[in-house]
C-alpha cells in the first residue's frame, strides 16, 4: 500500500485523483491546509506528499514549514503549481522538493507519472533486504572498503554517480577485482577514488570471483591514498572544481595541437572540472594534468576573468577597431562589382588549369556559372 | 563530360569547417598541399568540388582556386573575439582580392547573430550573405548550398 497526502485548496482536485486509483494499493489522504497536514504527519508518515499550489510564495511557505517536521528527510515531496520560472522552480528543488510538475496536466500524464513514482518507491523497498545505500559525501570509498574489510563481508560495492558508474567486488573482506570504465583492477579503484558525490550500494551476495588484484587490502588502499594526494595536488592548482571555466576569447583554436583540441573544446559554453574528468575515459590524473596545463597557461578562464576580459573587449569595440571591420562586412551588400566580369572570370576551360599540386582527375572539367544550369545543380541537391 | 562547380570553404578550425560536407557525402576529403578536397556526386553528370582552404595569410591556394570557384563560404565563430578577427582578415581579403561572391556561415543561430550586429547598429536582416547552419541536419545543410546557388544565379 503506498500512502499519499494530498495538500490541496481544492478538494476537487483530490477527489478525481482519488478516483482514478485502486483503493487495494493506494491510500489518498486530504489536507486542506498545511496546518491540517502538519497534524496528520504528527501521527503518519505517508510515502509521498503531494502539494497542488499555483503560488509561488505559497508554496515555498508550505516547504518551510514541511521541512521542520522531524524526520522530514524521508518525505517525498512533490510540488505541482503554475509555470514558475527557473530560478522559482530551483528554489523549489533545494527547498526540499522531489519534483516541480507544472499544472495544468492530462489526468493519463499524471496517472504515468505517478505510477512511476509508485514503481521507483516499489524498486527501492525490494532491495532494501539485501542493499545497503548511502552517498559518498557521507562515506568515501576508502571508509566503506574498510568497514566491508573490518567485517570480513562478500559483497559488491556499487558506485554511481551522473552518468557514470562502476563496481568493486569484496570477497570476505579482501578485494578480489574492480571494473570502471575501460580500467579493471586497481586502475579502475584508482580512477574512482577521487569520486567526493555520488551514491553507493552495498549488495551483500555470495559469488564465487577469481582474485584480480594481486595487491591486498593495505596496499591497495595505500596507493589509493597516494593517488588521492596527487590529485589533491593538481587540484590546488585549479578553481574549485564546480566552478564554471571557459575558453578564453583570446585564444587561437588554429595553434592548439590536435591531440589537445577536444579537451579545450569541451569547455566551449563553459564547463567544470567536476564534469570534464566525468566527460572523458582518459585516466583522471591525465585529465588533470591537461586542465592545469590549460588553466595555467590561460586558455581557461572563470566566469570572472572571463567576463572582465569581455568588458574590456567590447570598450574597445566601442572605440571603434571591430565595429569598423563589421560595418565593412555587412554594410557593403550594395557593392557595385561588374558581374559580367565576375562571370567571365569564374568561366573557364581546361586549358587554365595549372595548378601542378591538384591531379588532373580533380579539376579535368567545365565550371559552370550560367545561372540555369546553377538552379539544376540545386535541384539536384534537392534530391540527393 | 562531367559539369561540375566548384565551392571553396574557409574557417579557422580545422574540422568544423568540414561538417557541411560530411553532412551530404560519406566520401572521405582528400588531402593536398594547402587544402582538402571533398567531391560531393550529385549524378552522372554533376558534382560539387569542394576546396577547404587553410585561413593562413598568405597561401597561394587561394588564388589558384578562389577566383573559379563559384561561392566562398566562410565558416564565422561569433563567440569568440580572436576567431572572429581572423574570420573578419579573411572578409577582409576576399573583398580586396577577388570577386568571387562569399558568404559567412556561423555557428550561431542567424537570429543570434543578427541580435548581435543590433547591439552595434548594423542591420543584417536582409543580408543574404549570412546562412542559416545548424551544423546538425543534412536538410539543413542541402538548404545551405541551394540559398547559396541562388544568390549566386540571381546576382
Amino acid at each position: 500500500m503506498i500512502d499519499t497526502l494530498v495538500i490541496s485548496k481544492n478538494r476537487t482536485i483530490f477527489d478525481e485523483i482519488n478516483v482514478n486509483f485502486p483503493s487495494s494499493s493506494y491510500n489518498f489522504e486530504f489536507a486542506e491546509s498545511i496546518e491540517a497536514a502538519l497534524d496528520f504527519l504528527d501521527s503518519e508518515g505517508p510515502d509521498f506528499v503531494f502539494v497542488i499550489e499555483k503560488d509561488f510564495e505559497k508554496i515555498t511557505e508550505i516547504l518551510e514549514r514541511l521541512g521542520k517536521v522531524e524526520g522530514n528527510e524521508s518525505l517525498a515531496i512533490i510540488c505541482f503549481t503554475s509555470d514558475l520560472s527557473k530560478e522559482q522552480r530551483i528554489f523549489l528543488y533545494k527547498a526540499g522538493s522531489l519534483d516541480v510538475i507544472t499544472m495544468p496536466m492530462l489526468k493519463d500524464e499524471f496517472k504515468m507519472l505517478y505510477e512511476k513514482y509508485c514503481n521507483s518507491l516499489r524498486n527501492g523497498k525490494e532491495k532494501l533486504g539485501s542493499v545497503m545505500q548511502g552517498k559518498l559525501e557521507d562515506f568515501n570509498i576508502i571508509d566503506l572498503v574498510q568497514s566491508l574489510e573490518d567485517g570480513k563481508k562478500t559483497a559488491i560495492l556499487k558506485l554511481k554517480r551522473i552518468g557514470d558508474s562502476g563496481q568493486i567486488m569484496i570477497k570476505d573482506g579482501e578485494i578480489y577485482s574492480s571494473e570502471y570504465r575501460q580500467f579493471r583492477g586497481l586502475d579502475a579503484i584508482l580512477n574512482m577514488i577521487g569520486w567526493i558525490r555520488g551514491d553507493f550500494y552495498i549488495e551483500f551476495i555470495d559469488y564465487d570471483i577469481e582474485k584480480e588484484i594481486e595487491q591486498d587490502n593495505q596496499e591497495i588502499l595505500m596507493e589509493a591514498v597516494h593517488r588521492i594526494d596527487e590529485r589533491a595536488s593538481y587540484l590546488k592548482q585549479l578553481p574549485p572544481v564546480d566552478d564554471i571555466l571557459l575558453i578564453a576569447p583570446n585564444l587561437d583554436m588554429q595553434k592548439i595541437p590536435d591531440k589537445d583540441l577536444k579537451y579545450i573544446k569541451s569547455f566551449h559554453g563553459g564547463n567544470t572540472i567536476y564534469q570534464f574528468l566525468i566527460n572523458f575515459t582518459l585516466d583522471d590524473l591525465k585529465l588533470l594534468d591537461i586542465a592545469v596545463k590549460f588553466h595555467s597557461k590561460k586558455m581557461l578562464l572563470t566566469r570572472e576573468q572571463f567576463d572582465a576580459f569581455i568588458t574590456e573587449y567590447e570598450a574597445e569595440v566601442e572605440k571603434g577597431g571591430i565595429l569598423g571591420s563589421f560595418s565593412k562586412m555587412f554594410k557593403k551588400n550594395g557593392k557595385s562589382k561588374d558581374s559580367k566580369s565576375i562571370a567571365e572570370r569564374r568561366k573557364r576551360d581546361k586549358t587554365q588549369i595549372i595548378n601542378p599540386n591538384l591531379d588532373d582527375q580533380i579539376r579535368e572539367s567545365v565550371i559552370l556559372v550560367d545561372p540555369v544550369e546553377l538552379n539544376e545543380f540545386k535541384q539536384k541537391i534537392e534530391e540527393i | 563530360m562531367m559539369n561540375i562547380i566548384e565551392i571553396a570553404i574557409i574557417g579557422s578550425q580545422k574540422t568544423d569547417k568540414e561538417i557541411l560536407f560530411s553532412l551530404l557525402s560519406e566520401d572521405p576529403l582528400r588531402n593536398f598541399q594547402g587544402l582538402k578536397f571533398g567531391n560531393l556526386i550529385l549524378d552522372n553528370d554533376k558534382s560539387i568540388h569542394f576546396y577547404f582552404l587553410n585561413q593562413e595569410k598568405e597561401s597561394y591556394m587561394w588564388d589558384l582556386i578562389i577566383p573559379h570557384s563559384v561561392a566562398v563560404i566562410v565558416v564565422c565563430d561569433f563567440d569568440y573575439p580572436q576567431i572572429l578577427n581572423e574570420n573578419l582578415l579573411v572578409i577582409e581579403r576576399l573583398e580586396n582580392s577577388y570577386t568571387t561572391p562569399y558568404f559567412i556561415c556561423p555557428f550561431q543561430s542567424k537570429e543570434n547573430i543578427i541580435e548581435e550586429m543590433e547591439r552595434f547598429g548594423i542591420d543584417i536582416k536582409n543580408d543574404n550573405r549570412i546562412l542559416e547552419f545548424d551544423h546538425k541536419g543534412r536538410d539543413n545543410a542541402k538548404k545551405v548550398l541551394t540559398d547559396v546557388l541562388s544568390v549566386v544565379a540571381n546576382e
